[in-house]
């Protein structure tokens, strides 16, 4: 049976507000696979990094620094030139939020394309949706309309998150299938979005953080 | 007084009952959860969704904070994501939980609501991880704990938080500050 598998949350040990044990407990009562990413490498738990870069320069340093160290690496979406960056690196697991601050949603033709081609997934965090009201939501909502469009031309991965910060803000697998679907997702997207494709994405770091070369992997054992 | 003859069993609504659990750092109360529901299903999908739905908040335990609500059997779905998309009631976060879905109500408190549920309070100073916290309850085998660090107490106002959460073996009491060994 699947499970969704939530990529973007805090722990006490960066924005956050609970222990990951609690984290983890709460999610586990929830159907949840949680992984953290705090920064910060935590035992039993998936461990990732958000990354917030201003400049590409800076972006292309932390993912050099950071892209082995962790199970999965997350970039802080918002301009368009690190949306472009991001997407176009295939270090980069999840581009989150790339409408953040903006009108529109952030992935243009140029972003979609280079996503589909490096594998690099869309972030949508459903906290977003669900702290913001009215007018807000409805743009938001409208800014997610338009990336699902975009995913279904170019065929570039979306991942779904909860971008959570306390215990509260954890979602149980069919209350995130429920909000996709009423937010426009079909139920194959949904799943996919919340279940297939952030598995695949820890899959691939996994067997890319054992490449010793181009082509060449440790085997296992 | 002449009463409205029922409707055969046919041509009644056929009813789901959805069983949750609110989770928050207050006490919520029935009347601004049945209208914190509502209001959440009335701004995702609009009146006429809503209608649809024919959703009513039948029971809410204040001591166990938990509940159910009835709606038609076909927006069970649409209900739930109307809960999920509760964040906050009064200005503190909250999360209504569903806990499970079932034809009668009978079946659902045998099911989901059997158990013993609710906050139980205390007050002890703890300490966790180096940091001093006053325990204020525990539930379920998680604790809640006031932070006396300011930085994390403007941390957890931003977030709309009163407690940090923490299992209960990974708090020490004053007397096990010392020796890591041993859980509350």
């Amino acid at each position: 049976m699947w499970m969704f598998t939530d990529l973007h949350v805090h722990s006490l040990h960066s924005s956050g507000a609970d222990t990951p044990a609690c984290l983890q407990r709460l999610a586990r009562s929830m159907g949840t696979e949680l992984c953290l990413c705090d920064g910060v490498v935590h035992e039993g738990i998936a461990s990732g990094v958000e990354v917030h870069a201003e400049s590409r320069r800076e972006l292309l340093g932390d993912i050099r620094r950071y892209w082995r160290k962790f199970d999965f690496l997350i970039v802080h979406g918002g301009s368009m030139e690190i949306n472009r960056c991001a997407a176009r690196d295939s270090r980069v697991d999840v581009l989150v939020h790339p409408y953040a601050g903006r009108r529109d949603c952030g992935v243009d033709t140029v972003v979609a394309r280079e996503a589909a081609r490096s594998g690099v997934a869309i972030g949508i965090d459903l906290e977003d949706v669900v702290a913001a009201r009215g007018a807000e939501r409805a743009r938001l909502l409208s800014q997610v309309g338009e990336i699902l469009r975009l995913s279904r031309k170019y065929g570039f991965r979306i991942a779904v998150s909860t971008g959570a910060r306390c215990r509260y803000a954890l979602r149980g697998t069919k209350e995130v299938m429920a909000l996709l679907q009423c937010i426009g997702f079909t139920e194959e997207e949904a799943l996919a979005a919340s279940q297939h494709v952030p598995r695949e994405l820890l899959e691939k770091k996994r067997l890319a953080r054992r490449e010793v070369g181009r082509g060449v992997r440790l085997a296992q054992g | 007084m002449l009463r409205a003859k029922p409707l055969p069993p046919s041509l009644r609504m056929r009813k789901r009952y959805v069983a949750f659990l609110a989770e928050s750092d207050v006490r919520l109360g029935r009347r601004e959860v049945g209208s914190a529901i509502a209001a959440s299903a009335l701004a995702l999908f609009g009146e006429t969704g809503f209608s649809e739905l024919s959703l009513r908040l039948l029971e809410f335990s204040e001591a166990e904070q938990r509940g159910f609500v009835v709606c038609s059997h076909n927006g069970v779905e649409r209900v739930v994501a109307a809960m999920s998309a509760v964040s906050e009631i009064g200005g503190a976060r909250v999360h209504l939980r569903p806990l499970g879905v079932s034809g009668t109500v009978r079946a659902l408190r045998r099911k989901f609501l059997s158990g013993k549920a609710g906050f139980i309070s205390r007050e002890e100073k703890v300490s966790l991880e180096g940091k001093d916290f006053i325990l204020r309850g525990t539930t379920g085998g998680l604790c809640y704990a006031e932070p006396v660090d300011e930085v994390l107490r403007e941390r957890l106002r931003i977030l709309k938080l009163r407690f940090v959460g923490a299992l209960c073996k990974e708090l020490r009491g004053e007397e096990d500050a010392a020796d890591a060994k041993h859980g509350l």
